[in-house]
């Protein structure tokens, strides 16, 4: 523990905390268990800083360290969830909601996070990227995916969630 | 499609969710951290006193039993015993060190070596705590059925079905996780 370390994590916590809550919440639906993940990210994100060398940017850093804890979580609770799904079988299906419905903020977030609940987790991550407004090449840092593979799957997203939000299916 | 619907407008309505906690604060963390050693150290310990339990008992076979197939079958689970804790021990530092490392793998690198990590501990059960044990138990059911033959012969049967179906089990169970391997991206 060293105070390079608490600074260094102070720094992350203010520029990204926002974004790793709503991280928790992509991942995690129940309220008292998506807190225990948020703090299981954060002190994972914390010891981890201790190694921080800069060999990536703090962002890079910051979102793997959030994503591999939340993905450890979903792949031990897996049995536990309801059954995920790929980006194809979401593009295939409807989810059969009212279209008269009038687009409301509180209700579009909702259904936007019942729908990201609903995709498999690799898939899951480079939506909530995306939302969170990082561009493919820092995507691609973060996932792993080639940055053409990253566009690839933000275009289908963005059309998929267009496509939703017009027929009112979000 | 529209602006209404396009990057800007998809990210503010994301970016907008209302906030739910406050920061955690430096001093929970530091407790945190010590929270997750001293859990690592309870569990440590209870599988320490589980194996000293069963080297207890065993212990006391080797030095009192009558039948000298009992004492060596007896002497041999405690060697099994002792074999799978220190191999619960140096898997358990391979793990930790594993989420040591949560920032040094991208997100696909991670959850692939994840993966594999749980895929090969399930394929491996056999070898690293079912066939340990195996030697000395079938031992000790000999030295059983000597004085009480279907008893020893009962409890052979019951330790190979049950080792068997473990077997069966834990393989079905890494198929299951390398079918998830296979459906990964390869890396670019």
């Amino acid at each position: 523990m060293t105070a390079a370390q608490d600074d260094r994590y102070a720094e992350a916590a203010a520029a990204y905390g926002p974004s790793l809550e709503r991280l928790a919440q992509a991942y995690e639906p129940d309220a008292d268990r998506r807190r225990d993940l948020l703090q299981e990210i954060h002190v994972a994100l914390w010891k981890s800083l201790l190694a921080f060398d800069g060999r990536c940017s703090l962002r890079t850093w910051v979102y793997r360290v959030a994503h591999n804890v939340s993905i450890s979580e979903v792949t031990r609770r897996r049995a536990r969830m309801p059954v995920l799904v790929g980006l194809d079988a979401v593009e295939a299906t409807s989810d059969g909601v009212d279209r008269e419905a009038v687009f409301d903020r509180a209700r579009a977030r909702e259904r936007l996070l019942a729908l990201i609940h609903r995709l498999e987790p690799l898939d899951r991550q480079v939506i909530v990227l995306y939302l969170e407004g990082l561009e493919a090449a820092a995507i691609a840092d973060v996932t792993g995916f080639s940055a053409a593979n990253v566009a690839t799957k933000v275009h289908r997203i963005k059309k998929l969630l267009a496509q939703r939000f017009r027929e009112g299916t979000v | 499609m529209t602006d209404e619907y396009g990057d800007a407008a998809l990210q503010r309505l994301w970016q907008s969710q209302p906030k739910e906690t406050t920061m955690t604060p430096l001093d929970d963390l530091h407790d945190g951290a010590l929270r997750f050693q001293q859990r690592i150290a309870w569990r440590n310990g209870r599988e320490y006193a589980a194996g000293a339990i069963v080297i207890v008992m065993f212990g006391y076979a080797v030095a009192t039993s009558p039948s000298p197939i009992i004492r060596v079958a007896s002497a041999l689970i405690i060697a099994a015993t002792a074999f799978v804790s220190f191999y619960l021990h140096t898997h358990g530092a391979a793990r930790r060190a594993a989420l040591d490392a949560l920032a040094a793998a991208s997100v696909l690198e991670f959850a692939r070596a994840e993966l594999e990590r749980q895929r090969d501990l399930l394929r491996r059960v056999w070898l690293w705590y079912e066939l340990p044990f195996m030697p000395g138990l079938l031992l000790f059911q000999i030295g059983v059925a000597q004085q009480h033959p279907e008893r020893g012969a009962r409890g052979a049967v019951v330790i190979v079905a049950v080792a068997a179906a473990t077997y069966a089990l834990n393989r079905y169970a890494a198929s299951r996780i390398q079918k998830r391997l296979d459906a990964l991206p390869r890396p670019d």
